[in-house]
């Protein structure tokens, strides 16, 4: 009898070995129609309605904040940043907090990027963004000074007791490109606070939240080569492992158009009103997302110097890959890369 | 036999016989995940085609015919597309699970499935 019970025990203890042995799994789907690119939400729950439920949530709120944020389109019923935009000059303009939020943001990034990030430049970048889309030449000199004239971050009025945002001066608009996307991964990663294991891919901004429970210690984010080898085939130029961060990169490789041979791409300094010159490519790694999108964008403008400070001063990592071909990094960069002490030699 | 053993010979064979058939099917269970590579494209964020990286070859979508892809090696890329940037072409070759390009004007976008590779492709 004791026999029986003891045989009967183990069996029952192995038993679940041999089971599904899977209490979450891993579910992924996208998205688009928001900030001009595609939403890819992977992550583990319970089971596929229990992920949908979550990725619903997050679509949701990127549509929302798409709507609120968008400089091109007015949506019935809501005062966004297009409103904004055609009220310079005329009046404050009543808007929720998440644009309140998205601009103070913004303004702080001007600040501690010494004005690399500046979302008052509007009229410098619609005018490249109109010869982009034409695509035979390049915005006249005058032209672009006379549309950096409008710009200036203190026109940018923000009342947060009212809940209005006033830009003072005629002919002003925002563009907030380098922000707003890193802005709205943040809220919309808060709609899935459910779900402990998770990642957005926004339009090449990775956000990872928790750990992969699968076994991986950490989220495997690759940062792709701009340039194609000479097969023609895609390759990562480096891993980064993390949790809880945020992977941002600007390029110069993303949006751009030839003219006369040259390539103008579509991160311009508000300094010399032209494309960025001294990188190729920058990543930058930071808890939060919006920080990481303005600090890729800030990082690929200043020099390398003004770049290492800054990246310090938030907490943040990073790398640049120079027009030399070179690879710099903070410290802290190196320890979560896979490839750059291969590739540098401990540069 | 020894009436008084706790085990007898019979006991220990059938104890290890439910042994190997847990470790069976536990193993069958963790290899199951592991297919050849394969890619899926999607059309309005819906999976309409899911791609064998095995066999070499060039096909359209169905959906949009002036969208082309080819298999080459194990990778597969957008090689033709009906839309102003050209972006989704010059993406190239795809082979590592992880990675993604897309036709965003056309709603349409590929990725190569499977375990290992990265979790996402930051650019």
């Amino acid at each position: 009898m004791m026999k029986k019970i003891f045989i009967l025990l183990l069996t029952a203890a192995l038993l679940p070995l041999g089971g599904c042995g899977a209490g979450v799994q891993r579910y992924s789907t996208e998205f688009g129609g928001v900030f001009d690119t595609n939403i890819v939400v992977t992550g583990y729950a319970d089971s596929r309605d229990d992920f949908n439920r979550y990725a619903d949530m997050i679509q949701n709120r990127f549509t929302e904040l798409h709507r609120l944020f968008d400089i091109y389109h007015d949506y019935e019923g809501i005062n966004n940043l297009y409103t904004v935009n055609q009220h310079a000059g005329i009046a404050p303009v009543a808007v929720v907090p998440e644009v309140i939020g998205l601009l103070k943001l913004a303004r702080e990034g001007y600040e501690f990027s010494g004005g690399a990030v500046d979302v008052t430049m509007g009229p410098v970048l619609l005018l490249w963004h109109e010869y982009r889309a034409e695509g035979t030449s390049l915005p006249p000199a005058d032209a672009l000074q006379d549309a950096a004239s409008m710009s200036g971050i203190d026109n940018l009025i923000i009342d947060e007791e009212k809940g209005t945002v006033f830009l003072a001066k005629a002919g002003m608009s925002l563009d907030v490109g380098a922000v707003a996307k890193g802005y709205a991964a943040a809220l919309a990663a808060k709609e899935a606070a459910g779900m402990t294991s998770f990642l957005i891919n926004a339009g090449g901004s990775v956000t990872t939240v928790g750990k992969p429970p699968d076994g991986a210690e950490t989220w495997r984010v690759g940062i792709q080569d701009p340039k194609l080898d000479e097969n023609g085939t895609q390759y990562y130029l480096d891993v980064v492992t993390g949790s809880g961060m945020t992977v941002s990169c600007s390029g110069n490789y993303q949006r751009y158009y030839a003219v006369g041979g040259k390539q103008y791409h579509h991160i311009i300094d508000p300094v010399t009103l032209m494309p960025a010159e001294r990188f190729t490519q920058v990543a930058a790694l930071h808890p939060d997302p919006g920080l990481a999108d303005i600090l890729s964008t800030a990082l690929f403008i200043l020099p390398i110097d003004e770049g290492l400070a800054l990246a310090e001063k938030c907490g943040a990592e990073a790398l640049w890959i120079g027009t030399d071909g070179i690879w710099r990094a903070t410290e802290g960069y190196k320890d979560v890369s896979q490839m750059y002490n291969r590739e540098q030699g401990n540069g | 036999m020894d009436k008084r053993a706790l085990f007898y010979r019979r006991d220990v064979w059938l104890l290890t016989g439910f042994l190997l058939l847990t470790l069976l099917s536990f193993l069958l269970f963790r290899l199951s995940g592991q297919p050849a590579n394969t890619a899926q494209i999607m059309l309005d964020g819906q999976i309409v085609r899911i791609v064998s990286l095995e066999k070499d070859g060039e096909f359209a979508l169905e959906q949009n015919p002036h969208i082309r892809f080819s298999v080459r090696d194990g990778a597969i890329a957008f090689i033709s597309s009906d839309c102003p940037d050209q972006l989704c072409v010059h993406s190239g070759y795809l082979s590592q699970p992880g990675q993604m390009a897309a036709c965003l004007p056309r709603h349409v976008s590929l990725s190569v499935n499977g375990a290992g590779g990265v979790d996402a492709v930051a650019n």
